[in-house]
């Protein structure tokens, strides 16, 4: 593959390979735009074509990185002409698990798989766990636990104080709000119940609210983020059609 | 209390509909459960407190049964519901009840729902003016019990639901029965031993079986009890050991073609009804009715081999219902179909394969049975209007695939014609037609194009464009002088602001190609302004298009390609790790051994060999991380195994979807600094400052979002003026 491309760059000019780079990227985003019209043949070849490069470059991509590269050649260097790299006989052990996983093709054999699969998942989810009950959920927790106060400093306006002290409110009371969303227990007729009610209800209700604000800031990014992707396609296309753009 | 027949609802006494599901109630009656007195709907066969029965369809002889399970009698529809009076009884017939009574109570309280129905001709034996004399011999032979010759006549209990039909089915003309009732019609008859008056001729000692004498000097009453509710299972057993050669011919015929063993029984009474026996099978997919099904075991019998008796026992046509008592068949009122058939007809039943509804000749169907066909019309739409039975009306009800596999049509439906005649349950097991392909609401959506669709089109790229041929002053007025900074990229700016040189940055370009236009412009601002301070980079991806987006982005860097001078050398300056196996194992190993995880570079080089990386063992050597990412949970990760296990500042330049799922951990200090999406870059570049494609397309961004919220507004009042003017 590498001979071909350099032989390709050998028989062009230069700036051949940019340009036939830019004319099929270009009539790409052209077959990709035909889609406003409705599902056809191009909008399906340009998907094709992006798909199967996308899987095309991960598999090469894990396999000469990591298999080759992470396995392989430390494992046996004198199989790959590296005689500057010592043997490590221990990835032995991750090769065998590797290898284990195969036996999952067939449904008989498949337990012997499960060991490699209890590896992975044990690891992984210890990883997680940990990393997520100390790494998010409980600097999280510190963060919300403020007071109206925390963040004012010296020389602030008044103005500014006072934006302080809303926003840590919204902050404590949107979140306690949140958690009240999803309580669910409702009804009774004694003091206690009425009061949980009157009181408890409409602070879930804000909470409520406060998620669907924040549902609608994540899809107005998710908007934002493809607004962005069509604006530099189209900056692209000016550029490839040789428009003056500033 | 009325309980709903459907919902089974209690209702106060006199309402007419059910309060639950509104079921008229006018009509339902109640029945007291003989066992514990409760009342319990007509629709119910059995008590809802006790269990105990409550239509009772077939009555026997209160003196046949223990009293434990006298109303527990399974449906047997020939018998009459009327017990027969004890004077009209044969003096046979009461002795031999006597006898079973005193040596047959084991056999006669067997559980009777295991006890097969026996045929009215296996019930009820001749009087003894009727009885044939070998038959007379062998009573006398036998006394004080009474034997009958062995009848193969046993068939499967009914189904519970055939059970509990308590209307009399209609007998069917002969016209109308199937072939194979047709086809028992007494076309056969051997006069060797059927005589004309009707009578049985008498059989002659020598050609009676062996097992036929050995009874009559031996009697065993109680291996053939005439008793309709004992286990006539046993009764083929209880012949087995006869010599074929002492049985008569047609016995002979009879044994080959059609007498099961109780072993045989019991297995083909497990096997699907594909696998049994041509003539059980002939029996289970023929029976067009409860009374046809059970005499279809009788007419395996030959004719010839039947005894006159029992001929003339059995009921004829207007009597061939479930309301029928034995005592009133007279001989001459024997049916058609209880006549034994041909032999070459019953070799032709015993050879035809399992009979479905689809082998069924329309012609043979009987009208009863015609009415019960499928009526469903395949309408344009896909629907099935049913035309018939008690569906009649409804649309889309059969088969049930409609309307749960296919997309909920937003067409109005056609109201359903009300004149179709009613008929059964039937249709909803008759094979339906296939529906026609109907296309899915978004297949219909994608083959049709929206002009309004293509507008909006157009007016996003003619925005998106506007800006680049535009320097859009009056925005930028509007605006003001620059871009706003907010606090997270100033935050950023600062924490790389105050590195000092020469200190390496550890940047992760964990993103694909597809936000490469969001990101690209902060990593590139990014490094540009590290090497501008004369920073080290090493660059390394936990994605696997991360390592060639960090190449690129490198390459761009080249001086040569900018308009900054500043030192720039792989190797020296930067390096590039290229992708490594993502993960939460693989962040931790980057935090405990950086050199594990990644020994060389993205060309395969040990990192050993190269200056910037010669001593590089740890990330202690690290000053700050910096994490662009697409994905808020990559930026978790990071946090969670990299950053609190090292303490090491950590920044991030994200997406602007995954902006707010990343924002509190700005919030609560775990990332010194972030950037958001195009507009994070363009706060940055105005920060650095290097005003950039960041800068520029913020414009563009500014006049879509200007065109898309003007369309949303119009698109809001021109449906607030439609909805006035309508």
């Amino acid at each position: 593959m590498d001979a071909l491309f350099e032989l390709m760059q050998g028989l062009l000019p230069p700036s051949a390979s940019d340009a036939v780079g830019t004319f099929i990227s270009a009539l790409l985003t052209f077959m990709v735009f035909t889609y406003i019209f409705g599902d056809n043949l191009f909008w399906r070849i340009a998907q094709h074509i992006l798909i199967g490069t996308v899987a095309a470059y991960s598999v090469v991509v894990a396999v000469h990185t990591v298999l080759i590269g992470k396995l392989l050649v430390p494992l046996a260097p004198f199989a790959f002409a590296r005689a500057d790299l010592a043997p490590d006989y221990t990835l032995a052990l991750p090769l065998a698990l590797g290898l284990l996983l195969w036996t999952k093709a067939r449904p008989g054999r498949a337990w012997i798989g499960n060991i490699a699969v209890g590896f992975l998942l044990g690891v992984g989810a210890g990883l997680a766990l940990s990393g997520a009950l100390l790494g998010a959920l409980m600097p999280q927790l510190n963060r919300t636990a403020v007071s109206l106060f925390d963040g004012i400093r010296l020389g602030m306006t008044s103005t500014e104080q006072v934006g302080i002290v809303i926003s840590n409110s919204v902050l404590v009371v949107g979140t306690l709000g949140v958690l009240l969303a999803f309580h669910y227990v409702r009804g009774g007729n004694n003091v206690l119940a009425r009061a949980r009610d009157g009181v408890l209800l409409p602070w879930g209700a804000f909470g409520r609210g406060i998620m669907w604000i924040t549902f609608g800031a994540i899809f107005a990014g998710l908007a934002l983020s493809r607004v962005t992707l069509f604006v530099e396609r189209v900056r692209f296309l000016l550029d490839a059609l040789k428009v003056p753009i500033r | 209390m009325i309980y709903c027949p459907t919902c089974n609802t209690a209702n106060r006494e006199g309402s007419k509909f059910c309060n639950e599901c509104g079921t008229n109630l006018s009509n339902v009656s109640l029945l007291r459960c003989p066992n514990c007195g409760d009342m319990n709907p007509s629709t119910r066969t059995h008590c809802a407190n006790c269990g105990t029965r409550l239509v009772v369809q077939a009555e026997p002889e209160p003196e046949d049964l223990p009293e434990d399970e006298a109303p527990l009698t399974p449906a047997a529809a020939p018998i009459s519901t009327e017990p027969t009076p004890a004077s009209d009884e044969p003096e046979w017939l009461r002795q031999l009840r006597a006898t079973v009574t005193t040596n047959q109570a084991p056999d006669v309280a067997a559980p009777v729902e295991s006890a097969p129905i026996v045929t009215p001709s296996a019930i009820e034996p001749a009087r003894d003016d009727e009885m044939p004399a070998w038959l007379q011999e062998l009573h006398a032979a036998t006394a004080p019990s009474h034997e009958v010759p062995p009848e193969p006549s046993v068939i499967e209990p009914p189904s519970a639901t055939h059970s509990e039909t308590s209307q009399p089915l209609e007998p069917p003309n002969a016209d109308e029965l199937p072939a194979w009732l047709s086809e028992m019609q007494p076309a056969v008859a051997r006069p060797s031993e059927v005589s004309a008056a009707g009578s049985i001729e008498p059989a002659h000692e020598d050609e009676l079986p062996e097992w036929l004498r050995e009874v009559s000097e031996s009697p065993q009453p109680s291996a053939l009890s005439p008793q309709p509710t004992a286990s006539m299972e046993q009764a083929p057993d209880a012949i087995q050991p006869t010599d074929e050669a002492d049985l008569p011919d047609w016995l002979k015929e009879f044994r080959d073609s059609s007498t099961p063993t109780a072993a045989t029984l019991q297995s083909e009474r497990a096997q699907p009804t594909s696998e049994l026996p041509s003539w059980l099978a002939d029996l289970q997919s023929d029976e067009p009715s409860h009374a046809e099904s059970e005499a279809a075991p009788t007419g395996e019998l030959a004719a010839a081999e039947l005894p006159d008796w029992l001929r003339e026992l059995a009921p004829t046509p207007a009597t061939a219902s479930t309301e029928w008592s034995m005592d009133d068949v007279a001989i001459e009122e024997l049916p058609d179909w209880l006549k034994p058939p041909a032999p070459a007809a019953k070799a032709a039943e015993r050879t035809a394969p399992p009979v479905g509804a689809d082998t069924l000749a329309p012609g043979v169907i009987p009208a009863w049975l015609q009415a019960l066909r499928p009526g469903g019309i395949a309408t344009a739409s896909g629907d099935v209007i049913e035309t018939s039975g008690l569906l009649a009306g409804i649309r889309g009800a059969l088969p049930i695939e409609p309307s749960l596999a296919r997309a909920h049509a937003s067409e109005k439906l056609e109201p359903a014609p009300t004149t179709v005649p009613v008929g059964g349950f039937a249709e909803l097991f008759a094979p339906q037609p296939p529906p026609p392909p109907v296309l899915l609401n978004r297949q219909v959506r994608q083959s049709t194009f929206r002009a309004s669709w293509l507008a909006l089109f157009v007016l996003i790229v003619f925005a998106a464009a506007l800006a680049a041929f535009l320097p859009i002053p009056f925005l930028r007025d509007l605006r003001g002088a620059a871009i706003t900074v907010h606090q997270p990229a100033l935050d950023y700016y600062q924490t790389i602001e105050a590195l000092r040189p020469n200190q390496t940055i550890l940047v992760a370009f964990d993103y694909a190609g597809g936000t490469r236009a969001e990101l690209d412009p902060q990593t590139r601002a990014t490094l540009l302004h590290l090497l501008q301070n004369k920073q080290h980079i090493i660059a390394l991806s936990f994605v696997p298009e991360g390592g060639a987006i960090a190449q690129d982005v490198l390459n761009g860097l080249n001086p040569a390609n900018t308009q900054f001078a500043y030192p720039y050398s792989y190797g020296d300056t930067h390096i590039n790790l290229g992708y490594r196996s993502s993960g939460d194992a693989a962040l931790r190993s980057l935090a405990d051994s950086p050199l594990q995880l990644a020994p060389s570079d993205f060309t395969g080089k040990p990192l050993s060999s190269w200056p910037l990386t010669k001593d590089w063992k740890s990330l202690s050597s690290i000053a700050v991380l910096i994490v662009f990412s697409d994905s808020a949970e990559q930026v978790s990760r990071w946090v969670a195994q990299v950053e609190r296990p090292t303490g090491k500042l950590m920044l991030a330049g994200v997406s602007a979807l995954a902006g707010p799922e990343v924002k509190p951990f700005y919030d609560s200090k775990q990332i010194g600094g972030l950037l958001e999406g195009v507009r994070g870059a363009a706060e940055y570049e105005v920060l650095v400052p290097n005003p950039s494609t960041a800068t520029a397309t913020q414009d563009a961004i500014s006049y879509i979002v200007i065109a898309l919220v003007a369309v949303i507004v119009l698109g809001i009042l021109f449906s607030l003026l439609r909805r006035r003017a309508a």
